[in-house]
């Protein structure tokens, strides 16, 4: 009894060793990170000063379909690749894309620096306060 | 004997494939744990290393057949947290990535369903064992 019982503490226990040591040096890689990352945000009065946006939802499809921006076009990353489809139809190079998610969260910010990575274009951002930012502009 | 085996090399692959999506790209993943609520912030930089590194930690004791009834236990447990970090996303409305499978993760609904499959498994997988 006593030996499987070690054995599973163990095994929650371990991981926490490698852990343990590799956090400092994610911590140094984060904040270079967060740094380029706070060049990605947008929030929504300079976001209206643009003049062509390509918008798109990062909520839910259930969300998205109730309301969203005009002209959004909604993109999840379980379904990257038709979402990428979707964007490469509608983007020419002379406009700005937006990315937004609701307020709390990080789809938004994950899929802009994603689309900066593919389309090597810098004028990509995310939404600050996402979708109820942009309700209450 | 066979489905037991089955389900644990099911279980494994699904675990070693969301460690390694997560391991893949530790800021996304940190983002997704911070947008949770959950945990205070200087314990992200732990958890992004310790969740994956756990989950293989427990893919290994369910495939070796000396440790494989510890290791469905410690999958089992690990889903439960899963399903409780889960329902509280969904209670609260985040409705972002779960952070499952790094930043291809989906829904927490869609997660939540995913892994009762996944527990009804372990579970059917426990007990036939148990009964060999």
């Amino acid at each position: 009894m006593a030996k499987p019982f070690i054995l599973f503490c163990l095994i929650f226990c371990l991981p926490a060793i490698p852990s343990l040591l590799l956090r400092s040096s994610f911590e140094q890689e984060n904040k270079l990170h967060l740094q380029k990352q706070d060049k990605l945000s947008v929030d929504v009065q300079t976001a209206l000063t643009f003049k062509n946006i390509l918008w798109l939802d990062a909520r839910s499809k259930n969300k998205y379909e109730k309301d969203h921006v005009p002209e959004a076009l909604y993109v999840s990353f379980a379904d990257w690749e038709a979402s990428l489809a979707q964007i490469f139809e509608r983007y020419s190079d002379d406009q700005v894309i937006i990315v937004y998610c609701n307020e709390e969260c990080s789809t938004s910010k994950n899929i802009a620096s994603q689309l900066r990575q593919e389309l090597g274009n810098d004028r990509i951002y995310y939404l600050i306060g996402g979708f109820d930012a942009w309700q209450s502009r | 004997m066979a489905v037991s085996l089955i389900i644990r090399v099911l279980v494994a692959i699904v675990f070693v494939w969301a460690g390694v999506t997560k391991l893949l790209d530790l800021h996304a993943f940190s983002e997704i744990l911070l947008a949770y609520k959950l945990f205070p912030e200087s314990t992200i930089s732990f958890l992004v290393y310790y969740i994956p590194i756990l989950e293989f930690f427990i893919s290994l004791a369910l495939l070796l057949p000396k440790t494989s009834k510890v290791g469905s236990w410690a999958a089992f447990t690990l889903f439960v947290i899963f399903e409780a970090t889960l329902l509280s996303l969904i209670v609260r409305g985040i409705d972002g990535d779960c952070g499952c499978f790094g930043k291809f993760g989906g829904t927490p609904k869609w997660a939540f369903i995913k892994n009762i499959f996944f527990l009804l498994l372990i579970v059917y997988s426990m007990k036939s064992a148990n009964k060999e």
